[in-house]
Formats: structure tokens, C-alpha cells, sequence
């Protein structure tokens, strides 16, 4: 049986997506907060925590992910991390496990996520939307 | 006067995508919608100066259902059809409520003014189309003070 490959999920939590990026400046070594969107904008998405099984089959495979978020199709990597802005997440920030791009004709893109502390930066940049 | 039940920005919103989304394929959306709430319940938006909040609640379970069933597979989570049969249903009684209303706008309009003892029959005629309309129905005539107007003036006439 083929999986459904558009079964949307409801995307009514509204988070952003950053990525750090190291620069050197007169002071030193800073951290640079580049969000992965233009200023002012947001990008919706269905957030979860994962279930035990799912947690207890990460464990096992060493993979420490707890949340699962499911945005639109972006060319999201690894190295990026989610601030969420509106739910019962509100100000939390979750580093990017892992993108399941599984179904490949959906139009979703799934990102398995961990907690973290909210990043200390010293600038923020806006970019383009990710594509 | 509104041009189309939902806007490109209602039909994001409906749809929760984000502000890079085809901004041709929401324009395309919004004129389906208003196609589909004109041609199933004669509920014409470009006649009204405020779109009614019935159809802007049909055109979002609409623009959803297409959205989301448009690629012909079944989404059990997003199974709009009650809400949608439910909708048309009461927005052709406003449909028919806006019709009515205008048959006794229009009589209004058509009396002889200034107004004079010649004018009493339209305006007679025009007060017993109004009071013979559904309480509904009422709420939807927008000349009713002219007509007041009118018969004061003839009140004071006579």
C-alpha cells in the first residue's frame, strides 16, 4: 500500500528558522544569527512531541530527537535550528536532528528536533526564503 | 463593492502557507471560489458592499477542500463536505433574502419625487411590499429610511 503522500499536515503553529554562522570581527569570534526568511515573515507548521515508542526506538538508535515539526518543502539541512513564536512552545528554540524528505512527492518536509537553550548571538541577519 | 468572495490573503490564511507561496496559484484559488459560491447558491459578491460572513466561512472550507483534495487522494483529516452542503444551504436563503430585498429597494427608488399627492400609490405600494417581506428579509432592504423620508413627506403633504 502507498503511503498518502499529501496528507497535510495543519500547520497552526508559526515558528522560524535560523542557522548560526561564526565571523570574525575586530573583538573576536561572534556568532551570527542568519534566519533562513526575510524580516517580519514567519513559516507555519505542525509541531508534536514524538511518542514513547518513537523516543525509545531513537534512543536506541542514538538519535536523541523529541519533537517533530512539518513545514513546506524547503531545502532544509541539519545544521539549522527552529524558534517557535506562537503555541505552547512559544520562545523555545529546537536544533534540526535530522529532514525526512521520505515521501518524496509530498509537498511537506519533516524535521526531528531537540530542545536546546536559547543561542546567545551578537547579529542577526534576514536572508531570502529558502527554496 | 467586493470583487471576489476571498481575497489572496484570506486564501493564504486559510491554508496556512507561507508568504513565499504561488501567488499565482492563490489567485487562482480565489477565483475559483468566487465562482463556485456564485454558480451553487446565486450568492453574487459583486453586488454586495461587505461580503457576508457565511460566504467567506464557505469560501475557506472550499478553498481547504481543493487544497487539500485536489491531488485525488482522500484526506480523512480534511473532509469538508457537511460543512460545505451546510453552507450553500444558508447562503442561498441569503441569496434569496438579497433578492427579495431588492425587489422593494428598487420600488423605493422608483418613487416620483419631489414627492406630491401623486406619489402616494408607489409609496403605498412600496410600504405593503416591505411589510409583506420575511422579518429576514428586511434586514437586507438598505432604502427603508428613504422611504420614511418619503412618507413624512407626504404626510405633511396631504
Amino acid at each position: 500500500m502507498n503511503p498518502p503522500v499529501n496528507d497535510y499536515a495543519i500547520k497552526d503553529t508559526q515558528i522560524r528558522l535560523f542557522s548560526l554562522e561564526k565571523q570574525t570581527s575586530e573583538s573576536g569570534e561572534v556568532l551570527k544569527k542568519k534566519y533562513q526568511h526575510p524580516e517580519n515573515t514567519i513559516i507555519h507548521a505542525y509541531v508534536r512531541q514524538l511518542s514513547a515508542s518513537e523516543t525509545s526506538f531513537g534512543n536506541a538508535t542514538q538519535d536523541g530527537s523529541s519533537y517533530l515539526f512539518v513545514v513546506s518543502r524547503r531545502a532544509i539541512t541539519s545544521d539549522m535550528y527552529i524558534e517557535v513564536v506562537t503555541g505552547s512552545l512559544k520562545e523555545l528554540t529546537f536544533q534540526i536532528d535530522g529532514p525526512d524528505a521520505y515521501e518524496l512527492r509530498s509537498q511537506e518536509i519533516k524535521l526531528y528536533t531537540h530542545q536546546i537553550p536559547s543561542v546567545t548571538y551578537t547579529t542577526i541577519e534576514y536572508g531570502s526564503w529558502l527554496k | 463593492m467586493a470583487d471576489q468572495v476571498l481575497t489572496t490573503d484570506q486564501v493564504k490564511k486559510a491554508l496556512s502557507v507561507d508568504d513565499d507561496f504561488d501567488i499565482v496559484e492563490l489567485e487562482r484559488y480565489a477565483k475559483l471560489v468566487s465562482s463556485f459560491v456564485k454558480q451553487r447558491t446565486r450568492y453574487d459578491c459583486t453586488k454586495v458592499e461587505t461580503v457576508h460572513p457565511l460566504a467567506i466561512q464557505l469560501g475557506e472550507l472550499y478553498v481547504k477542500q481543493m487544497y487539500y483534495n485536489g491531488s485525488g487522494d482522500f484526506n480523512r483529516n480534511h473532509d469538508y463536505t457537511i460543512g460545505i452542503s451546510s453552507l450553500i444551504v444558508d447562503l442561498q436563503c441569503i441569496a434569496d433574502s438579497i433578492k427579495e430585498a431588492k425587489v422593494v429597494d428598487d420600488l423605493i427608488s422608483e418613487v416620483p419625487t419631489p414627492v406630491t399627492l401623486d406619489s402616494a400609490a408607489a409609496i403605498v405600494a412600496a410600504r405593503t411590499a416591505y411589510d409583506n417581506l420575511f422579518e429576514m428579509d428586511k434586514d437586507y432592504v438598505t432604502n427603508l429610511s428613504l422611504l420614511e423620508t418619503y412618507e413624512e413627506t407626504l404626510l405633511e403633504v396631504s
